[in-house]
């Protein structure tokens, strides 16, 4: 669905405690099409092929976007905000598909590394399974210029994880804050690389940004998109005082 | 059972068949088949092993064998835990260097293995190193003419097809090193 301009949102169901025990989890997918030369879009977190509920979430993205016009085969750049297999782990298939350039927060693809690597038999133990994902560069706080005139801040925002990232577009003033923060809530901070501290200063810190649409990663039991200045600013002072005092 | 009957012939008349064969063997041919049976109890082993089974347990296991094939055991034993060697990965390096000094006594060629993976890590340091701009460039060239750019934008060496040409290539010459050493270790608890 369109948020705004050529900006576009696939928000994993999940407004609903019935939603999310049906649909289980994955990411909300943003899309900004038409981004790079020759009519590519860049996708922020594509989310998992399939998810613990048995959904086809690559499928539903793949099907969100053609009811829009867009094709999957069209993606040029896939900037995943961090390294959790919900939000990036479909990458490497859309790569396959699309022959796109992927992108990651330098310090998540250490933690990548970490869990294929030494971790990799007691994460697999535990139920979890990290994807590969072979990044093509890495972000970090800074400008992105996509094409001959978009202009993206990559901002560094951990907390949930080390090497967290969001992406904010000035121009038309959208925030894609991944697990950042939430409608009323934040992101959890008990996962390895994981700082309650961090994700306080990152939220104070994307606080100074003129934010008109806040594009979250989760649906959990709250609207994922957070549109209007006011209704943003409410969120950090509800999330400061309901919230902050027991990260 | 009457050739051509088109009868299936079932599981126990073919371990039977098989084991009337047996007593037609030669001395050689029993000899052989001795071998391959130890050897396989030692590719177990060594599975068993690198799947997480303490060295003790293995060594019960061998001393169930007299000291002749337990020398046969241990010789595919080792093998089997060179094998679970990967020249690219330190994770199990020290447990199979442990065990290969553990079941063969040679200290040798465990400090080898240790040296052998430790000058793998410096020389692909090096060629890091010494790439590492060069790449990073060509890289953000092939990202530009994309319409990617920016402070924002870290070229990662590892996804540059020439990156991955040297790293193969230094790789595979370490990988046939680590083998060579293994191979000789296996040699020569075999011509014990």
């Amino acid at each position: 669905m369109k948020v705004v301009g050529d900006f576009y949102a696939y928000l994993w169901p999940g407004l609903t405690m019935r939603d999310m025990q049906m649909y289980g989890n994955n990411a909300n997918s943003y899309v900004l099409a038409n981004a790079l030369p020759g009519g590519k879009h860049v996708l922020v977190d594509p989310g998992m092929v399939t998810n613990e509920a048995r959904q086809n979430c690559l499928e539903r993205l793949i099907a969100g976007m053609k009811d829009d016009g867009l094709n999957i085969e069209d993606v040029g750049l896939i900037i995943n905000t961090h390294a959790h297999p919900d939000h990036y782990g479909a990458s490497e298939e859309i790569r396959k598909r699309s022959g796109c350039q992927v992108a990651i927060g330098k310090d998540e693809d250490d933690f990548l590394k970490m869990m294929g690597g030494e971790l990799a038999t007691v994460v697999k133990q535990m139920g979890f399974d990290f994807p590969e994902l072979k990044a093509d560069f890495y972000l970090s706080e800074g400008e992105l210029r996509l094409g001959q005139n978009l202009v993206a801040e990559i901002v560094s925002t951990p907390g949930h994880s080390k090497g967290h990232i969001s992406v904010y577009w000035p121009e038309s003033r959208v925030f894609m804050g991944g697990d950042l923060i939430f409608y009323g809530s934040t992101g959890r901070v008990d996962i390895p690389g994981g700082s309650a501290q961090q994700l306080k200063d990152s939220i104070e810190k994307v606080a100074k940004l003129d934010i008109e649409y806040m594009l979250t990663g989760h649906q959990y039991g709250s609207p994922g998109i957070l549109e209007g200045k006011d209704l943003i600013v409410r969120n950090y002072e509800a999330i400061r005082r309901g919230i902050f005092p027991y990260l | 059972m009457p050739e051509g009957s088109g009868e299936m012939k079932n599981a126990l008349e073919i371990a039977m068949e098989k084991a009337s064969r047996l007593g037609s063997l030669s001395q050689e041919e029993g000899r052989q088949l001795r071998i391959q049976e130890l050897a396989s109890k030692g590719e177990a082993l060594a599975r068993k092993y690198l799947a997480g089974v303490p060295v003790r347990d293995v060594d019960i296991d061998l001393e169930k064998y007299g000291a002749s094939d337990q020398q046969t055991i241990k010789a595919s034993l080792v093998k089997g835990l060179a094998e679970g060697l990967d020249i690219r990965t330190l994770d199990t390096l020290d447990r199979v260097v442990y065990a290969i000094q553990h079941f063969t006594g040679e200290t040798a060629v465990a400090e080898n293995l240790t040296a052998l993976f430790a000058q793998y890590q410096v020389e692909l340091q090096k060629a890091r190193e010494e790439n590492e701009t060069r790449l990073k460039e060509l890289k953000r060239k092939e990202l530009e003419l994309l319409g990617i750019s920016g402070s924002a934008v870290e070229p990662a060496i590892e996804s540059c097809q020439q990156w991955i040409e040297i790293n193969d290539r230094l790789t595979n010459d370490y990988q046939n090193r680590l083998t060579a050493i293994t191979h000789q270790l296996e040699q020569s608890l075999l011509s014990e």
